[in-house]
């Protein structure tokens, strides 16, 4: 396989390095305090920014109530669902990573987001006579479909909504780890040998 | 109590030309001690070109200028500036500036060991004389104090320390250097040389020259195309003074790297009218210090070693050290930027991916106006760059339609028409009412006078622009791209991060503030090497050239010295 030629190891690219890591840590300098103080003057350029979580606790919700959380994750896992090829948004935790970016947002669209699950949950009540989360997966399918009708020019609250959070769950999905390299199966990001470029001929006569 | 040390020279900053000033000085013998305002990296923590989206919080997916808005608000401006990388920008709050209302300068730094070079675009060009000798074509503002030919060598003695890839082109406008071998171009990227070079004898496609290594070189191993090169490289493959030039000073064992120095000013023997060290505040315990030392160079970047010069007047010098001349703060220039086309390249379609966002480096198209004959709406001229480069996602994810297995399915088996983008890197004309001055009773979180920055673009620079977004679209039209946004209005100045002037060289010390020598005319013992010499900006990137200029500099301090005439 084409990756497995061309791609090396990070022992392999940093092996017999004079000058890489190493002589950048141990640079001697002389310096007014300990490392502490220095990592202490540093942080605070570093504010507002929890760790990302390696574990499987759910963090708790920082904007979103408990009934518009599972609204959200019902309509991401709709818009990227579990197929046979990877897991869904639903699996990747789409709507935590979309609550913590509503919670750093301006309030006007915190409000759009409080609206359009509120816009969503009306219609599937009118619907269905219950909420989306509750609503089955094809009656879920049934309103998103009629909701991303005018995808291109919404008109309505829910249409313009259904953009909203297709974007996010996007922009959640394809940036976590069962997006990128279970469905995606992307390679790069990584330690090649050689970088090939383009091999057709018929590019460069 | 002992006596305090005095150094055979202080350099003020770490970056590009400070890490260059502290290895040919210390090798050549001197004891150096390089301030550095900041602190040293730790890469295993701070070094991040590996980091997967979702290892950072917010995934990257947030602007950062909202993002960062609080102690970032300038910074963040800069591409670079992100959930990634932001650690190697300045804290706003604490370093502020002001401009007059109106007229924005996005003054983007970086303060730790490496300084700029952490995040620098790695885009290295000679300069030729089309640029040192360029009032002398068309008449506007001054030569530069030496040819071509006279900095030759230097750059022959930076690339090949430094490691530039790239292609011989035999061009007189962008000589061509001590190159290693040159990166490959993607599918895209030869369409557009194919059809420019075919159609306009007067302009070339070449591959970036960038100081990212493609073969080992001085223990750095070669570039293993991850893509990420603004975000540190924990294998030192792109350079950057941590990586290489500190290093070479630190083993000669004549060099002192001192952290968190935040120069203040510059102290001057009245007796003697030399300068006899560098005050500063330790950015921790904000105590006040001094280096001393019997040659000092500032190496600070453009705008801070200025405003040292313009904090440091006295009696003497009423008007900031060095200033007899007056030009000091003035002809201020960054290149015009942010103007360009992007969009799709329709005939590359259906192939797979094939690594291509792993290159970090881009294509580059020499200037081409004013090589010839004379543009009839303006003088001096831009370089292009760009690139064409298929990525992890397609580049119309958003404007897929529908939802659901088959919208999915789509993003998985995409194969669609590959991206592009180019921009146009414009010349600024140095005016004199493009300046720094000093605000004396706004200060920064150290208690240092801050500066005033006023500069805007001017005619000549509008007119550039005009004619580059013009070219660009044909260009792109002619090798068959898709254009999909066009942008006409360049960036506030600043944003490009290629500032130069302001303490310009020059043969009339009337008119300059240092010699061909980057020598101060009124304080011999008094050296600015870095972009604050320049006295014309050209098109080009200006760190290599910072950093020839910087050993050429050296070389005569040493002789100097050695000669007792400092």
């Amino acid at each position: 396989m084409a990756e497995k030629r061309d791609e090396m190891t990070r022992r392999e690219a940093i092996k017999g390095i004079g000058a890489g890591v190493g002589v950048i840590a141990t640079l001697p300098v002389l310096g007014s305090a300990a490392v502490a103080d220095e990592q202490a003057a540093h942080d605070h350029v570093q504010h507002g920014a929890p760790a990302a979580k390696a574990d499987d606790k759910p963090e708790p919700l920082k904007f979103f109530t408990e009934d518009e959380n599972k609204t959200v994750t019902e309509m991401s896992e709709r818009i990227i669902p579990t197929d046979d090829h990877s897991p869904g948004a639903k699996a990747a935790r789409v709507n935590a990573y979309i609550d913590l970016i509503v919670s750093v947002s301006p309030d006007e669209v915190k409000k759009s987001w409080r609206d359009g699950l509120a816009a969503v949950n009306n219609k599937s009540r009118d619907m269905f006579g219950k909420e989306f989360a509750a609503a089955s997966e094809a009656d879920q399918v049934k309103l998103l479909t009629e909701i991303s009708k005018n995808e291109r020019s919404p008109q309505t609250v829910e249409e313009r909504f259904f953009r909203t959070i297709k974007g996010a769950t996007i922009d959640g999905y394809y940036t976590s780890e069962i997006g990128i390299k279970k469905e995606l199966q992307y390679k790069g990001n990584t330690y090649l040998k050689e970088f090939v470029g383009c091999t057709h001929p018929e590019h460069q006569k | 109590m002992a006596m305090q040390n005095i150094y055979d020279a202080v350099i003020v900053g770490s970056g590009a030309t400070g890490g260059y000033a502290a290895k040919e000085l210390a090798e050549k013998g001197m004891r150096v001690i390089v301030l550095e305002a900041g602190r040293k990296l730790d890469p295993n923590k701070d070094f991040r070109e590996h980091t997967w989206p979702y290892e950072v919080p917010y995934r990257g997916t947030v602007n950062q200028q909202i993002l960062f808005r609080e102690r970032q608000r300038v910074q963040s401006r800069c591409y670079a500036c992100n959930e990634y990388g932001h650690h190697f920008f300045v804290d706003d709050v604490d370093n502020p500036y002001t401009t007059p209302e109106g007229r924005p300068f996005d003054w983007i730094r970086g303060r730790q060991v490496g300084g700029r070079t952490i995040t620098w675009g790695r885009q290295s060009y000679r300069l030729s004389d089309y640029e040192f000798k360029a009032a002398s074509r068309d008449g506007y503002g001054e030569d530069w104090p030496f040819s071509y030919a006279d900095l030759a060598p230097y750059y022959d003695r930076v690339e090949r320390f430094v490691g530039i890839s790239g292609a011989y082109e035999n061009l007189p406008q962008l000589p061509d250097g001590r190159f290693l071998p040159a990166m490959k171009m993607t599918c895209g990227e030869h369409l557009l040389k194919k059809a420019v070079e075919g159609k306009w004898k007067d302009r070339r496609v070449t591959i970036g020259r960038s100081a990212i290594l493609t073969q080992a070189l001085g223990g750095r191993a070669k570039c293993h195309f991850c893509g990420h090169c603004d975000r540190g490289c924990t294998t030192a493959s792109y350079f950057s003074s941590p990586g290489s030039t500190l290093p070479a000073a630190a083993k000669t064992g004549r060099m002192t790297l001192r952290t968190n120095a935040v120069a203040s000013h510059i102290i001057v023997d009245p007796k003697t009218g030399k300068a006899k060290g560098v005050a500063f505040v330790d950015q921790i315990t904000k105590a006040t210090h001094e280096a001393l030392g019997k040659v000092i160079v500032l190496c600070a970047s453009t705008i801070e070693s200025t405003r040292l010069l313009l904090n440091s007047a006295t009696r003497e010098h009423p008007t900031g050290l060095g200033n007899s001349s007056g030009a000091l703060g003035h002809y201020l220039m960054d290149h015009s930027y942010g103007v360009g086309v992007g969009g799709l390249i329709p005939a590359v379609k259906n192939y797979p991916y094939n690594f291509d966002d792993g290159r970090a480096n881009g294509i580059y198209i020499p200037k081409f106006r004013n090589i010839g004959e004379r543009h009839p709406k303006f003088i001096r001229g831009y370089g292009i760059q760009g690139g064409a480069q298929r990525g992890m996602l397609p580049p119309n994810l958003k404007s897929i339609p529908g939802f659901g297995q088959e919208f999915k399915k789509i993003v998985r088996d995409d194969k669609s028409a590959a991206p592009f983008g180019m921009g146009a890197w414009g010349e600024m004309l140095p005016r004199f009412d493009n300046q720094v001055t000093i605000n004396k009773d706004k200060k920064d979180a150290w208690g240092i006078p801050t500066v005033h920055i006023d500069c805007t673009h001017g005619d000549n620079e509008r007119a550039m622009v005009k004619d580059a977004v013009e070219c660009l679209q044909e260009m792109a039209q002619e090798a068959g791209f898709e254009v999909t946004r066009v942008n006409s209005n360049a960036a506030a100045p600043g944003l490009c991060i290629h500032e130069v002037g302001t303490a310009r060289m020059g043969d009339d010390p009337k008119k300059s503030v240092l010699n061909k020598f980057n020598q101060s005319w009124d304080v011999k013992n008094l050296f600015v090497t870095d972009g604050a010499c320049f006295a014309s900006q050209g098109c080009q990137n200006p760190t290599l050239t910072m950093m020839a200029i910087t050993v050429r500099a050296c070389d005569y301090i040493v002789e100097e010295h050695k000669k007792g005439n400092l």
